[in-house]
């Protein structure tokens, strides 16, 4: 193959994998990132841990480890507002992951802001968790849900977006990265078309997280931003939504109960202040610290460094799979703007058949439609099996990939 | 522990695929019986499996006083199990009453679940067995026949 895996001597990719306990205790190849990331032992030892030595609920008890949990619990919202550039801690709320922080702003601030006439613009990438909260806000409001479409490269149409985009349009949903066609979008720029319009912009950076560093963004130009702690190594259970403290202010929780309130009156109660008016109840205290620990093993490595080697990979995947006969890549077929996640269709073989060849050989990749109907259904692709990598991931385990797809193609046709 | 050792060793070596894809299963697959559509049925269901994709349309003709299946067809796409399995049943339910169907139906997933002995399942059939050893595959087997319960039950209602 003509791209060398000599290009990234930077990236030691066997020590970062030494991080990961799974990868040496099963000798598989996890190629399904894109669905979950693996735990560094860093995250697994800071929740043990915390559950060892300081656990206890947050902000309620007076007593030591009372004081304990909640400083770490505050302490991780810290550290997610730093690594996001956030201006302040309490525009982090913690949340069960991306499709709870969707689905709170679509009720806290849709449910309010959202006139009839009004219009909604996604993109037709969009993950159900990025769509469906809009579309059914829609419908509530008797509002338009807008779908800006691909253009014939298969990516996101800059020219059908400002088409879609005028001064109906109240809010801006947008993916990073769609976990289909790994096409990574300039969020930067969209948002700033969007802001020109006077429409709000949230970004579902539920894919991009992981496969980008914070210097690629500028909290400036959203309003809201939705990630999931497991994608990016963090425990499963917890996610983030980040919004301006301006609008989480003005936003009416949706979710009731404890910790959320300041009173409570037989007839009435009134709300605590951001971020903890839209955490009720006891949140993922061992999630965070995890999540903490994810954040900091990411920083702990250069991530420009991270990112070269994730192109280098994506760029040898590409190659490798243009070689087989029958192969169709969903989405982009070039480098450009696309992250190491490859969703493809092989002629004649189901993608279910398919992934359980790939699996009776070893490798984990996901079949289906990826929770994306809308796009499916669009560009009329049937099923499709998703090869998602990211950094921890070996050349050589695509050169195998290669093998068992060239190997599955004669037992098929047998 | 001795049951995560077992799985263990058993993830490191390569699954042997040729139990679940027996060449009968492979030759339905390509020559799907009863495929297509019948322009006047009495009874119909469409199952869709959001997850992976999978779409199975089930039409019968049953006759009004025999109450017997007088003829089947399918459509649909899916992977190899399931259309399969899909072509198998409709050879499988031929001539049969809705209640003979019916209860084939129940035999069968009975028997893909263990809760009966395959021993009933002979011919191309019995080839769908091996799918008892791949859990996350048997909904594929079965989509085929829970969408023809459906077009019965329909068809026993009215």
């Amino acid at each position: 193959m003509e791209v060398s895996p000599k290009m990234t001597p930077e990236l030691n990719v066997e020590l970062l994998r030494v991080a990961f306990p799974i990868l040496s205790n099963r000798s598989l190849i996890y190629f399904d990132n894109a669905a979950s990331l693996q735990k560094p032992a860093v995250v697994i030892d800071a929740e043990a841990e915390f559950y060892r030595k300081h656990y206890s609920n947050v902000h309620r008890s007076d007593h030591r480890l009372a004081h304990e949990a909640t400083e770490a619990y505050e302490s991780a919202r810290q550290k997610v507002a730093s690594y996001l550039g956030a201006k302040d801690k309490k525009e982090v709320i913690f949340t069960s992951g991306t499709t709870d922080s969707i689905n709170l702003v679509a009720n806290g601030w849709g449910e309010w802001s959202i006139n009839e006439g009004d219009e909604i613009l996604v993109s037709r990438l969009e993950h159900h968790a990025n769509f469906v909260p809009w579309q059914q806000l829609a419908i509530r409001k008797n509002a338009k849900l807008i779908i800006a479409e691909l253009d014939a490269d298969g990516r996101l149409s800059e020219e059908d977006f400002k088409t879609k985009l005028n001064k109906q349009t109240k809010l801006v949903a947008l993916t990073g990265m769609s976990n289909v066609t790994g096409e990574i979008i300039d969020i930067n720029h969209y948002a700033q078309l969007a802001k020109n319009c006077g429409a709000k912009v949230l970004i579902d950076m539920a894919q991009l997280i992981v496969h980008s560093s914070p210097k690629d963004f500028n909290l400036e130009n959203f309003d809201f931003v939705a990630f999931s702690s497991h994608k990016l190594g963090g425990p499963t259970g917890l996610g983030v939504l980040w919004g301006r403290a301006d609008l989480l202010n003005a936003m009416r929780p949706y979710h009731f109960g404890g910790e959320m309130i300041s009173r409570v009156d037989d007839e009435s109660s009134e709300w605590n202040e951001i971020p903890y008016k839209f955490e009720p109840g006891t949140p993922h205290i061992a999630g965070a610290v995890g999540l903490s620990a994810a954040l900091d093993f990411l920083a702990s490595w250069d991530q420009e460094v991270l990112a070269q080697y994730e192109t280098s990979l994506a760029a040898y995947t590409l190659e490798a799979l243009s070689q087989l006969e029958g192969l169709r890549i969903l989405g982009p077929q070039s480098l450009s703007s696309r992250g190491p996640i490859f969703s493809f269709m092989m002629r004649g073989i189901h993608a279910h058949d398919l992934g359980t060849f790939l699996d009776s050989k070893r490798i984990c990749v996901r079949g289906g439609q990826h929770c994306a109907q809308p796009l499916h259904r669009k560009m009329k692709w049937s099923s499709s099996l998703r090869a998602s990598l990211c950094f921890y991931n070996r050349h050589s385990e695509v050169d195998q990939l290669l093998e068992a797809l060239k190997e599955a193609i004669r037992f098929f046709d047998r | 522990m001795i049951g995560s050792t077992m799985i263990m060793e058993d993830q490191q070596t390569e699954i042997d695929l040729t139990d679940l894809y027996r060449d009968i299963i492979l030759d339905h697959r390509r020559e799907p019986r009863h495929y297509g559509h019948l322009p006047v049925s009495d009874y119909q269901a469409d199952a869709y499996n959001p997850v992976c994709g999978d779409r199975v349309c089930i039409q019968l003709k049953v006759n009004p006083t025999s109450r017997k299946i007088e003829k089947q067809a399918f459509e649909g796409e899916g992977c190899s199990i399931c259309m399969a399995s899909a072509s198998m049943m409709t050879e499988e339910i031929e001539d049969m009453s809705i209640d003979q169907a019916l209860s084939r139906v129940q035999e069968f997933r009975d028997a893909l679940q263990d809760k009966v002995s395959e021993g009933s399942f002979d011919g191309d059939l019995q080839a769908l067995m091996g799918v008892k050893k791949f859990p996350v595959r048997i909904k594929c087997a079965l989509l085929p026949w829970t969408t023809l319960k459906e077009a019965l039950e329909r068809g026993k209602l009215s």
